[in-house]
């Protein structure tokens, strides 16, 4: 720039006139020197003509002239309508923002598309949260309801039921509720008039039922009286049990049935959807004597009781911490450390690694999400680059900056807005998938659906992303330097700017998703090892089911196990058939053991081991090979010397180098009667998982197999090997139990594969949803790659094509395009990769037997950012290298 | 050249009268305003530009950006209502005056 024109616009700048203003005097003066520059050069020369310019620019009565603020109302026609404000302005806006968006219909389609992604699956993740956990039980005040546990600092255990003697004192004693019952979950066989069936259900005092406030939709409630210990049993029916078992019968109040074996009485239905506290099905009184047992033993309930009006939790948990502490001075022996803890329902019930994962998900959506508007922004700073002369125009025009801000904000508002509609029905679709894959896993008062708070949400993030990807582009836009992009063509400093910026974002995408991309190809490959798994054991073809017996002896139990073997071995199309503890896979309970002759210098030291007791069926049934030794036969019986069948994984941690076949391990160590087996034979090691646990530390065990028969058990998993559908068996699996006992009802009837892949749904949804949080990072990642090295490739072509005619031949030029975008690349990924191994630590839990700093994964992530960033540059340079000399120059 | 006290007495008459039948941007209204004088009268950007601004101001003249296919646009002032009756009175004291200093001197106009 000549230097008087960097003086002049310092003398103006002095003039304490509005910016625009500024501009304006600016280009008036600038004109009228130039002018008279050319007419002066003509007589005196170059020089002199410079130097006659520079005095009046340097003349102290430009400096001190007083110019005010000028209002000029009629500086031109269009910029006073340009002016309005308000709500008609702003229709304007939206108007013009609408019909500039259409002229660039593949901008406009990517950026709303990426942004629609963006917003569905934060939605998605949204409505999960807010139906679980923020929306509340659907109860009248629903906040109100606490839980009461107990948690015991000095044994670091967290969160116990209350022991009966505990409840009634806090009961009697405390100011804080309304009403205060306790309840149990138990799961119950209903039996008697219908088919046997087996269900949740809950045990509940009557201040417990009426915490929720709750009536029975057909009948009554629990009154105190049915809780006496000798009184007739009652129960209440859920809407569903209702509806299925007694086909909506209004005439089922008074109804005999058998529960557990026991007679009882229908009294009540409660209402659809009601499944206080756990899921129940059916509740009955909870009876509770807790004269009948020393302090601190017998039966231990959950307190639940509904907060007094103006009862804050603080002062709830601060009257129960007063009572903990009387009870424990009273009874050291059973209560000594125990504090009291009163939370919210849904916070107490919720474990704390659920809540932990769903936050650690939604912080990853609002990543895919920040990816979106980062993307959007650079579309949009793309084309306010394009467009800095139809910007300077409407400034010279009179648009104020604060106009033309506007106007690039409102662009970024009808697009967001577009997308937020497109969002919404995205998280329509993904919540139907979502609510599908989780049927029947979701806490019964868990609503997932596009609520009318979901609308406010999805209206907050289309503002929010107006906001995040219109901001930069409309300050950069109205920061444009209008006077430089008017004088001439050539590339303005704006452009330069934005072309920094829009390459800070760039990498800033490419740090997000890489970062999301590391995680989601770790969960992708925990689920696909999960997918993967060779068990070790036939899951095909191996139908399952569980019966409970209701109390007898044991030798009865025995018997009756013995007789149910015998029927199911009959069943046509069984191949082999077991009865065992549990399930293989899921269904391994944990315990220490101890081998003979062995000291252990704690019970912390003692080994552990999963543990089954099967029958001699096992083996055949699953498909598991004996390697050494013999497997778990007939003649072990009660009576007989007690065996056990032990892992190869065992062997090598138990008896490396040694023949582990003859000795003795005590299955419980910890008890005063210890449980002697001696090893007969190995088998090897199955897959376990554990149960309830959303990460499996080891799924390759230490694993014991005993023999069911030697054991006591009031519980049988049956397992029938088929010849062929698995599921052809159930109906006469069915059949066979109840013509042996027509009140026992056959329960978790399923296939053995959908019982192996039930025990891991977590990951697998979860896992999935990274997944998808994931690819579209990843898609939007490119996408956002690719406009940007278009875009500044576009810019550049005059460059390209001097650099061209100077010589430069075109793989010049694409390397050149190319060390631009791999500087991006560079450091994106590798700060990306960083914090991804990073998150993937915190978001262990949904891991499967994948490390986080795994190298194979790691590759794959930069390879595949690499190959798409390699692809963004792949167009872009290529037409760089098309572009022509000749033309470049002349526009120059 | 002029004494500035007379120059900066006449300058808004001077711009209201070139304005009269016809809107002119700066540059023009000063190269008028010299080859009109002969070189005797010429405004700086120092002087001319404040002045038309104060002239705009008051409400005498009108500033206008104009645009035209294929050159830089231009700012353009034309005279209003106000600015007429305003030269109208100028004329009329100049006339005035001119008459009474005349009168004293014996100057006359040729």
């Amino acid at each position: 720039m000549d230097e008087w024109r960097a003086r002049l616009r310092n003398v103006v700048a002095g003039w304490g006139l509005s910016p625009e203003e500024q501009t304006g005097i600016v280009d008036e003066l600038e004109q009228h020197l130039e002018q008279e520059l050319a007419d002066l050069r003509l007589r005196v020369g170059d020089a002199a003509a410079r130097e006659r310019i520079m005095k009046q620019v340097d003349d102290p009565a430009l400096r001190d002239a007083s110019v005010r603020p000028r209002h000029r109302p009629a500086v031109s026609v269009l910029s006073s309508r340009e002016r309005g404000a308000g709500v008609a302005g702003l229709a304007r806006d939206v108007r013009y923002g609408w019909r500039s968006l259409r002229t660039s219909p593949g901008t406009t389609a990517m950026a709303t598309i990426a942004l629609a992604l963006g917003i569905g699956l934060t939605t998605v993740m949204f409505t999960i949260i807010y139906g679980v956990l923020l929306r509340g039980l659907p109860f009248e005040q629903g906040d109100r309801i606490a839980m009461v546990m107990e948690a015991n600092s000095s044994r670091r255990e967290g969160e116990l039921s209350l022991s009966m003697h505990d409840f009634f004192t806090y009961r009697d004693a405390q100011r804080s509720f309304e009403t205060f019952g306790a309840w149990g979950p138990i799961t119950v066989n209903i039996s008697g008039d219908e088919r046997p069936e087996r269900v949740e259900a809950a045990r509940l005092t009557a201040a417990a039922l009426s915490v929720t406030r709750v009536r029975p939709s057909l009948g009554r409630a629990f009154r105190a009286d049915d809780e006496a210990p000798n009184g007739s049993l009652v129960v209440l029916l859920s809407h569903s049990l209702w509806r299925d078992r007694y086909a909506s019968d209004s005439g089922v109040i008074g109804r005999a049935v058998r529960v557990n074996g026991q007679a009882a009485t229908v009294v009540g239905v409660m209402p659809d959807g009601f499944g206080f506290p756990h899921e129940s099905k059916l509740w009955v009184p909870f009876r509770l004597n807790p004269s009948a047992v020393p302090w601190g033993s017998g039966t231990h309930v959950n307190g639940v009781g509904r907060l007094r009006t103006g009862v804050t939790y603080a002062q709830a948990n601060a009257e129960l911490a007063a009572i903990a502490g009387r009870i424990a001075r009273d009874h050291p022996e059973s209560n000594a450390g125990v504090r009291a803890v009163v939370q919210p329902f849904i916070r107490a019930t919720i474990p704390p690694r659920v809540y932990a994962l769903l936050y650690a998900m939604f912080g990853a959506v609002g990543l895919v999400f920040l990816v979106a508007c980062t993307n959007v922004a650079n579309l949009l700073l793309a084309r306010a680059a394009h467009r800095t002369k139809e910007v300077a125009i409407r400034t010279t025009m009179g648009a104020s900056r604060a106009a033309i801000a506007r106007q690039f904000l409102v662009e970024a508002l009808v697009l967001s807005t577009v997308a937020a509609a497109l969002g919404a029905a995205i998280a329509q679709v993904g919540i139907a998938a979502f609510r599908s894959a989780i049927a029947g896993q979701a806490p019964f008062w868990a609503d997932f659906r596009l609520h009318p708070q979901v609308f406010a949400f999805i209206a907050f993030a289309a503002i929010v992303a107006s906001l995040a990807s219109g901001l930069l582009p409309a300050i950069t836009a109205a920061r444009g330097n209008i006077t430089d992009v008017l004088k001439d063509q050539s590339l303005g400093s704006s452009s330069r700017r934005s072309g920094r910026l829009s390459r800070g974002l760039v990498v800033f995408e490419l740090v997000l998703s890489s970062a999301l991309l590391v995680v989601a190809a770790l969960t992708t490959k925990s689920v696909l090892n999960l997918r993967s798994i060779e068990p070790g054991f036939r899951t095909r073809d191996v139908m399952t089911g569980r019966i409970t017996l209701s109390a007898r002896g044991a030798e009865n139990q025995s018997a009756f196990f013995d007789r149910v073997e015998e029927e199911i071995a009959r069943l046509p199309g069984a191949v082999a058939t077991s009865l065992s503890t549990n399930l293989p896979g899921s269904g391994w309970s944990g315990r220490a053991v101890a081998v003979e002759g062995r000291t252990y210098s704690g019970a912390s030291r003692w080994p552990g081991a999963r543990h089954l007791a099967v029958t001699p069926g096992f083996f055949k049934t699953f498909d598991v090979a004996v390697l050494r030794g013999r497997a778990i036969g007939v003649e072990d019986r009660v009576g007989t010397v007690p065996v056990a069948v032990v892992n190869q994984r065992f062997v090598d941690r138990n008896f490396p180098g040694a023949d582990p076949l003859g000795h003795r391990i005590n299955l419980s160590p910890d008890d005063t009667v210890a449980q002697w087996v001696t090893i007969v034979g190995v088998f090897p090691t199955l897959y376990a998982t554990d149960q309830g646990s959303i990460n499996a530390n080891n799924p390759w065990p230490s694993e014991v197999l005993t023999a069911f028969r030697q054991e006591s058990s009031g519980s049988a998993s049956i397992a029938i090997r088929t010849a062929g559908d698995p599921t052809s068996v159930a109906q006469s699996l069915r059949a066979a139990v109840a013509s042996l006992d027509p009140d026992l009802p056959v329960y978790s009837l399923a296939p053995m594969s959908d019982v192996l892949a039930q025990s891991r749904w977590d990951v697998r949804i979860f896992g999935g949803l990274f997944v998808v949080f994931g690819i579209v990072a990843l898609a939007l990642a490119s996408i956002g790659l690719y406009a940007v090295l278009a875009f500044s490739v576009s810019r550049r072509e005059r460059e390209m094509g001097i650099r061209m005619a100077l010589g430069a031949a075109g793989a010049d030029i694409v390397g050149l395009v190319f060390r631009g975008g791999a500087v991006q690349l560079a450091i994106g990924v590798s700060v990306g990769v960083f914090l991804g191994v990073g998150a993937a630590r915190l978001a262990g839990a949904v891991l499967f037997q994948v490390h986080a700093t795994d190298p194979a994964i790691i590759s794959v992530v930069i390879a595949t950012l690499a190959a798409t960033g390699f692809a963004a540059c792949v167009a872009p340079a290529w037409r760089a290298t098309k572009s022509d000399p000749v033309r470049s120059l002349r526009s120059e | 050249m002029l004494g500035t006290d007379l120059k900066k007495g006449s300058a808004e008459f001077l711009v209201l009268s070139l304005l009269e039948h016809e809107r002119r941007h700066g540059y023009e209204l000063n190269k008028l305003i010299e080859s009109r004088s002969k070189g005797v009268l010429t405004f700086h950007i120092a002087s001319l530009y404040p002045l038309l601004y104060r002239m705009e101001d008051r409400g005498w003249i009108v500033g206008r950006w104009v645009e035209k296919a294929g050159e830089r646009r231009r700012r353009f002032y034309s005279i209003n209502a106000a600015g007429r009756r305003a030269l109208g009175e100028m004329r009329d004291g100049w006339l005035e005056f001119a008459a009474a200093v005349a009168q004293v001197t014996g100057v006359r106009y040729g």
